[in-house]
């Protein structure tokens, strides 16, 4: 539903997997639940060309050169291994370093 | 609004906002006992009985099942409506505009609005994520006020230094308050070096966690015992997320959001606290901003329109936002020294404005015979609440 007007009539766009970083933060100590990741660790938000920002994970990448507008690329990446053994998988971002798309690994 | 009745505060009641956990010299509380101790001081303060209270609304967060029966039951059940509210760092603020709302309709004379909290230890568990946003990380407060934080330094050329003269100057009136958790400054260089917790945050730039209750009788005016002194509330403004901002504590910071904002939540707030006590910030003699971390003072006041966008850092350095300076902000150190038990915190910061307007602040006190004052609380949800007091 659309929170702005609650219409129904919602179309799916596919959104550029290349934004430029908005905000950003790197956290040093260990979230409260759920996190399994590696401490410190970098999310933020990314602008993508249509005008939506994704929070997501920062991934590959050196964390004193993020900045505010650095050009990055969508990856799908492991986030943890559950208790049963499951591979989570997760969206993450990363500089955008070459002129390939996002890659799933 | 014309219809609604004038309301006043009759007494306000703190407890010394500190760690109850019976450990290293401090005394060991349970919550209820806080808000039963906030309760009776303002009883006493108001010279009012408990039989006087007509109905009691209490801002709890983490105190589960009937929080405010649970302090109400040590003081004396006598029928009266108990209602229990859950609105996250702004709960004490919500319940404030609730007891306003009943005496203003006439449906009652006196009324109780009080918070108390014993916090769980560690970074703040909030079920205001989503569980997906959890297991990425996302649910650090700190963090959510670093991407806020980050953001406002790229607009506004703002710099660590300007966050960490929030913690100096709000240490330093902590100082000057008995019931802050820290009575103690600290300075510029001892920020800076404090550990960092979430780039550009550090350590010293996080408010801390207390435990603690307050409580506010609010009346109309006949029920007062004295008029002399009197404090009336001329506006009580409770908003809740809109569109564009996000689902979540990251609702509460710094120009994020997953979309691009139509309207800010704070800009929201003051625009109808202005319209419904008809002042406008330049009649604002102190005022309690949200300061959970350092950086949301600046732009919290720079959204309530006491400046334009990026100025409020040059106000901090010059002095301006001291006690003695021109726009007193968090004159008890706001959420900074005094800690943050949070269903108690936004009560906390409407004491501090009743304190100010009958001149009782003591140490901490504006000079000048402040006569209208100015509390804004922010939480998860998000929300944002505005109460102002006049004299």
């Amino acid at each position: 539903m659309c929170t702005h007007c609650q219409s129904k009539n919602l179309e799916e766009i596919k959104l550029s997997r290349r934004g430029r970083i908005y905000s950003f933060t790197v956290v040093m100590q260990r979230p409260p639940e759920y996190y399994k990741g590696p401490v410190p660790y970098a999310e933020g938000f990314v602008e993508l060309p249509e005008g939506v920002r994704v929070e997501t994970l920062f991934t590959d990448c050196n964390f004193d050169d993020l900045k505010v507008g650095m050009e990055v690329e969508m990856v799908i990446e492991r986030l943890h291994e559950d208790e049963e053994g499951n591979q989570i998988m997760a969206f993450k971002f990363r500089p955008v370093t070459s002129n390939k798309g996002g890659v799933i690994r | 609004m014309s219809r609604l009745r004038e309301v006043a505060i009759a007494g306000v009641g703190l407890t010394r906002f500190d760690i109850y956990d019976g450990e290293k010299g401090h005394a060991s509380k349970e919550g209820y006992e806080l808000g039963m101790e906030a309760v009776l001081n303002a009883l006493q303060e108001a010279d009012m009985e408990w039989k006087h209270i007509q109905a009691a609304f209490c801002g709890t967060v983490y105190q589960n099942t009937g929080s405010g029966h649970q302090a109400i039951d040590q003081i004396g059940m006598t029928g009266i409506p108990i209602v229990n509210v859950e609105n996250a760092c702004s709960s004490g603020a919500s319940v404030f505009r609730l007891a306003y709302q009943s005496i203003a309709t006439e449906l009652y004379d006196i009324v109780l609005a009080f918070g108390y909290e014993k916090m769980p230890r560690g970074f703040i568990k909030s079920t205001a994520w989503p569980i997906w946003q959890r297991y990425m990380g996302f649910n650090v407060q700190p963090a959510n006020y670093a991407k806020g934080a980050i953001r406002y330094m790229e607009e506004t050329g703002s710099t660590e230094e300007d966050f960490a003269r929030v913690t100096v100057k709000n240490r330093k009136n902590g100082a000057l308050n008995p019931y802050a958790r820290f009575q103690k400054e600290v300075t510029m260089e001892e920020v800076l070096s404090s550990r960092m917790v979430a780039k550009p945050m550090r350590l010293l730039h996080c408010c801390p966690l207390a435990d603690g209750g307050a409580a506010i009788i609010l009346c109309s005016k006949d029920k007062l015992k004295s008029i002399g002194q009197m404090v009336t509330v001329a506006a009580s403004i409770l908003n809740s997320g809109v569109y564009g901002s996000e689902t979540g504590g990251t609702g509460t910071t710094y120009g994020g959001g997953s979309v691009r904002i139509h309207e800010d939540l704070v800009e929201l707030s003051a625009k109808q606290a202005w319209e419904m006590s008809g002042y406008g910030p330049e009649d604002m003699d102190v005022v309690e901003a949200y300061d959970t971390m350092a950086p949301g003072e600046l732009w919290d006041i720079e959204k309530l329109g006491f400046c334009k966008k990026g100025e409020a850092p040059r106000l901090l350095r010059e002095g301006a936002l001291d006690i003695n300076g021109r726009l007193p902000v968090n004159t008890d150190s706001g959420l900074m020294s005094r800690g943050h038990p949070l269903g108690a915190t936004a009560s906390a910061q409407i004491v501090e404005i009743y304190k100010q307007l009958r001149s009782e602040a003591d140490l901490r006190q504006v000079p000048g015979d402040p006569k209208i004052g100015l509390a804004h609380s922010m939480g998860a949800g998000p929300n944002s609440a505005i109460t102002i007091l006049k004299r």
